[in-house]
C-alpha cells in the first residue's frame, strides 16, 4: 500500500464492491471518499423527487459501509463542483482525484472540464469504467461506424472479448486527515418537507443501498431468472429483476449482474435447460439495452441542427394542461393507461409495457409535449435515467430505425385485452372497476347500463369516460403529422425528402473508430399519392371486436387547433376548458383513421421511459 | 427517517446496522426479517390498493410552459464542449487499454489517466 491521498469522487458508482475508483486509490494510500452535491450543476436535469428520494437512503448507506471499512463519506453542497473538489485537496493535500467516468452529455462536459483544471493545477486524475460492459467506442461495425440498431449492436457485443474483473471492496480503508465544509445527509436538501409524506410510501416498498442491491440480485437469479422467459410480461412488477433503480445509482455494477446471469446460461445450457436458457438471453438482453441507451447517446448527442428526436421538433403539441392532469391523476377514461398511472405514482416503478403504453398514449393520442411526460416520469420513477429516457422517448416517437414510426397509434383497450387479459392488473389499481366484468374491464364505455349499474361504475362520476375517442385521435394525429411535415418543410428541414435517423452533426470521431454513422433512410413512413404525405398506418382497418362501439369521449367535437404555447398560457390564465381539443375529425382525409391493432413488444429496459425491440417477439425486461 | 428499509443483519461490518431505527416507522419495524424486495413490493402493492390518491397539484404546473419548446431542454443536452469532452474521454481510455490483459494491469483495466503535468 503506497502513500498517496486521493480524493475517491463518487457519483453513480454507490457501491464498495467492483469500484474501481475506490480499489486503485485504496491501493495507492490514503483516500478521501467524497460525494458533492451540486443542484446547480443539474440543470434541466435537476433529479426528481423519488430519485432524490433514493439517493439520499443509498448515500447514507454508503456512508455507513465506509465507516465499517475505517473511512468515510464526506458530504458536500456546493454551488461548484470544482471549487468543491479543490477544497478538499487543500484539506488533505491530495496528489490525486479518482471517480469512475459517466457517459451521458451533462456529466461528460463537467467531468472533462474538471479534469482539465485539475491537471492544470498539478493534480493527477484518474477515471475509471465502472458503468459499462462495453465502453462507447468498443463497439462499431466493419466500417468504423457506429450501429444504429439494437440488434446489430448487441449481436456484435456478444462477439467481443472482453474481460471483465470484479474487484472486492478494499479490506481496510485509511482516511485521510482533513477538514472541508461538509454536511449531514439531512442538510443536503434532498428531499423537502413537502416531498416527505409522498416519499414515505416508497420506502414501504423499497431498500436503497449496494447490500440491498446485491440481495436483490442474488433473489432474482436464484428464484426469479429461470421463468422470466415466461413471466416477463406480467404487468404486475413481480416478475422482472426490480434493479433498475440499483443499477443506475451504480449500488450493483453491471459486470455483477452479467457475470451471475452468464454463470446460470451456462450452467442451464450444459443441463440442457432450454427454458433457463432463455431467460438468460432475453435477460441479458436487457442488460445490453442499458448499454446501448449509453451508446447512442454518446455517439449521437443531442443536437438542434439534427435531434435524435428530429421528428419531434417541428410537431404541433397540443399543450393542455388539462389533459395532462387527467394523465397524471389516472383519469383518462382508459383503465391501462389509468392503472398504470397510478401505480407509477405509489410505487415509483411500473413495467417497461406499461410505461411504453402510457407514453405512447400522453405522445399520441393526447399530443401531449413528449418532454412534458418525460419530466413526469423523471419525477416520479426511481430509476429515472437520462440515457434510458432519452432512447425511450426516441422509440415511441419514430426516431430510431427500430422503434415505433411516429404515424403509429396503439390502442389501450387492446393493449389490455392482450397484457392483461383477466383485468387482474386494472382491478388492482382501480377499485372503482373491481366489480367490472372481466368482458367489459378494458371499455368500460361499451359496457350495458345494467352491467354499469351492478358493477358499481357510473361513467363520468365514479369513474370517467374516454378523454378522447381512438378514432379521433387517429385523425388529429395524422393531422399533427402533416402539419408537422408542413411546417419542417417550411423550415427547410429535411428537403431531401429523407428523415436522418440519427446523425452526428458535429464531431466525426473518427480517430475513435467508432460513430461516422451514415443515416438510414427511414422506412417506416409510406404515403398515399393522393393525400399530401399523409402517412398510411401499417393496420388501418378498426376491426377489434371490441371496440366496435366506440369510445364517448369527454370533449366535444370542434376545431383542432395547432396552437402550441397558446394552449397553456390560455389555459393558464382563464381556466379554459378542453373545447380546443377536438377535430375537424374527417376534414384532411376521408380515409378512417385507425389504431395499430398490432400488438407491440418492446424490449423492456431499466428506464424511466420506454426500451427498445429487437424483434416484436424478442422481449425482455428488468 | 429510516435510512435503510431493509432490515440486513449486520452479519459484516460493512452492513451498515440499523441505524436510526428509533425513527423508524412502524411499517417497517414489521417487516419480516428475511422478506425480500419483490415480496416487500408486492405487499406494498397490496396495501395501497385502492388507496392510491394523486394529489391535484403535480407542483410543476409553472414550468410546464417552458418545456414545450425544446431548445433550453436540449441544448442541456449537447452543452458546449461535449465533443472535445466526449473525444478526450475516448482517445484516453484507449490510450491507457492498449490490448493488456495481463492479470497486473487488468485491475485498472479499462482505466484513462491523466498525468500530472508538472
Amino acid at each position: 500500500m503506497g502513500c498517496n491521498k486521493t480524493i475517491v469522487w463518487f457519483r453513480r458508482d454507490l457501491r464498495i464492491e467492483d469500484n474501481p475508483a475506490l480499489t486503485a486509490a485504496a491501493r495507492d494510500g490514503f483516500v478521501y471518499p467524497v460525494y458533492i452535491w451540486c443542484p446547480k450543476e443539474e440543470g434541466q436535469f435537476y433529479p426528481g423527487r423519488v430519485s432524490r428520494w433514493w439517493l439520499k437512503q443509498s448515500l447514507a448507506h454508503l456512508k455507513q459501509s465506509l465507516k465499517s471499512l475505517g473511512s468515510d463519506l464526506v458530504l458536500m453542497k456546493t454551488q461548484s463542483t470544482i471549487f468543491s473538489l479543490l477544497e478538499c485537496i487543500n484539506a488533505i493535500g491530495a496528489t490525486k482525484v479518482a471517480f469512475n467516468c459517466l457517459y451521458d452529455p451533462i456529466s461528460l462536459v463537467r467531468d472533462h472540464n474538471i479534469k482539465e483544471k485539475l491537471v492544470e493545477l498539478g493534480i493527477s486524475v484518474q477515471s475509471y469504467n465502472a458503468d459499462l460492459l462495453y465502453e462507447p467506442w468498443d463497439v462499431y461495425d466493419e466500417n468504423g461506424n457506429a450501429f444504429t440498431t439494437f440488434k446489430d449492436y448487441w449481436g456484435k457485443c456478444l462477439l467481443l472479448q472482453k474481460e471483465f474483473i470484479s474487484t472486492l471492496p478494499p479490506w481496510k480503508l485509511q482516511h485521510a486527515a482533513g477538514s472541508v465544509g461538509s454536511c449531514c445527509i439531512e442538510e443536503l436538501g434532498l428531499e423537502n418537507e413537502s416531498e416527505k409524506s409522498s416519499n414515505a410510501l416508497l420506502a414501504r416498498a423499497w431498500s436503497p443501498g449496494w447490500s440491498n442491491a446485491d440481495k436483490a440480485l442474488a433473489e432474482f437469479v436464484e428464484n426469479h431468472l429461470l421463468e422470466y422467459a415466461k413471466n416477463r410480461q406480467q404487468l404486475g412488477g413481480s416478475s422482472t429483476s426490480l434493479l433498475s433503480p440499483y443499477l443506475h445509482f451504480g449500488e450493483v455494477s453491471v459486470w455483477k449482474v452479467f457475470q451471475k446471469v452468464r454463470m446460470k446460461q451456462i450452467l442451464w445450457a450444459r443441463e440442457e435447460n432450454a427454458v433457463g436458457e432463455q431467460s438468460t438471453n432475453l435477460f441479458l438482453r436487457a442488460i445490453g439495452l442499458r448499454e446501448y441507451s449509453r451508446y447512442i447517446c454518446f455517439n449521437f448527442p443531442f443536437t438542434h441542427e439534427r435531434s435524435l428526436l428530429s421528428s419531434l421538433k417541428f410537431f404541433p403539441w397540443h399543450a393542455s394542461q388539462n389533459n395532462f392532469k387527467a394523465w397524471r391523476q389516472g383519469r383518462t377514461g382508459y383503465p391501462l393507461v389509468d392503472a398504470g398511472m397510478r401505480e407509477l405514482w405509489a410505487t415509483g416503478w411500473i413495467h417497461n409495457r406499461i410505461r411504453v403504453i402510457v407514453s405512447s398514449f400522453a405522445v399520441k393520442v393526447l399530443l401531449l409535449p413528449w418532454k412534458w411526460g418525460m419530466k413526469y416520469f423523471w419525477d416520479t420513477l426511481l430509476d429515472a435515467d437520462l440515457e434510458s429516457d432519452i432512447l425511450g422517448w426516441q422509440y415511441i416517437s419514430g426516431s430510431l430505425p427500430d422503434g415505433h414510426e411516429l404515424e403509429r397509434l396503439d390502442d389501450p383497450q387492446i393493449q389490455g385485452s392482450k397484457y392483461d387479459p383477466d383485468g387482474e392488473y386494472i382491478r388492482h389499481w382501480l377499485p372503482e372497476l373491481a366489480r367490472m366484468p372481466t368482458e367489459w374491464i378494458h371499455h368500460p364505455w361499451d359496457a350495458p347500463q345494467t352491467v354499469l349499474k351492478v358493477s358499481g361504475v357510473e361513467l363520468g362520476l365514479n369513474y370517467p369516460t374516454p378523454i378522447v375517442d381512438l378514432d379521433l385521435a387517429a385523425n388529429r394525429l395524422r393531422e399533427a403529422i402533416i402539419k408537422m411535415r408542413e411546417i419542417e418543410a417550411a423550415a427547410g428541414a429535411n428537403s431531401n425528402g429523407t428523415n436522418e435517423v440519427v446523425m452526428d452533426n458535429a464531431d466525426r470521431i473518427q480517430s475513435l473508430g467508432t460513430a461516422n454513422v451514415v443515416a438510414e433512410p427511414k422506412t417506416c413512413a409510406t404515403y398515399s399519392s393522393n393525400d399530401q404525405k399523409v402517412p398510411m398506418i401499417q393496420t388501418s382497418k378498426v376491426d377489434n371486436p371490441l371496440s366496435r362501439k366506440r369510445s364517448k369521449p369527454m370533449e366535444e367535437k370542434g376545431e383542432f387547433q395547432y396552437n402550441i404555447r397558446n394552449d397553456v398560457q390560455s389555459e393558464a390564465g382563464t381556466s379554459k376548458p378542453d373545447e380546443d381539443l377536438c377535430s375537424t375529425a374527417e376534414s384532411s382525409s376521408s380515409k378512417k383513421p385507425s389504431t395499430s391493432r398490432t400488438s407491440f413488444s418492446v424490449p423492456q429496459f431499466c428506464s424511466s421511459s420506454k426500451g427498445l425491440p429487437e424483434s416484436s417477439e424478442g422481449t425482455t425486461d428488468r | 427517517m429510516a435510512l435503510l428499509a431493509s432490515p440486513l443483519k449486520p452479519t459484516s461490518p460493512l452492513l451498515p446496522d440499523n441505524q436510526e431505527s428509533d425513527q423508524k416507522s412502524d411499517d417497517q419495524k414489521l417487516l419480516a426479517p428475511e422478506e425480500n424486495g419483490l415480496e416487500r413490493l408486492k405487499r406494498h402493492r397490496v396495501a395501497v390498493a385502492g388507496q392510491v390518491w394523486i394529489p391535484e397539484k403535480w407542483g410543476k404546473e409553472e414550468l410546464l410552459k417552458d418545456w414545450i419548446d425544446g431548445s433550453a431542454f436540449e441544448a442541456s443536452l449537447f452543452p458546449s464542449g461535449i465533443v472535445s469532452a466526449r473525444r478526450a474521454l475516448a482517445r484516453e481510455a484507449k490510450r491507457s487499454s492498449p490490448n493488456n490483459n495481463s492479470a497486473a494491469a487488468s485491475a485498472t483495466a479499462g482505466s484513462l489517466r491523466i498525468l500530472n503535468s508538472c
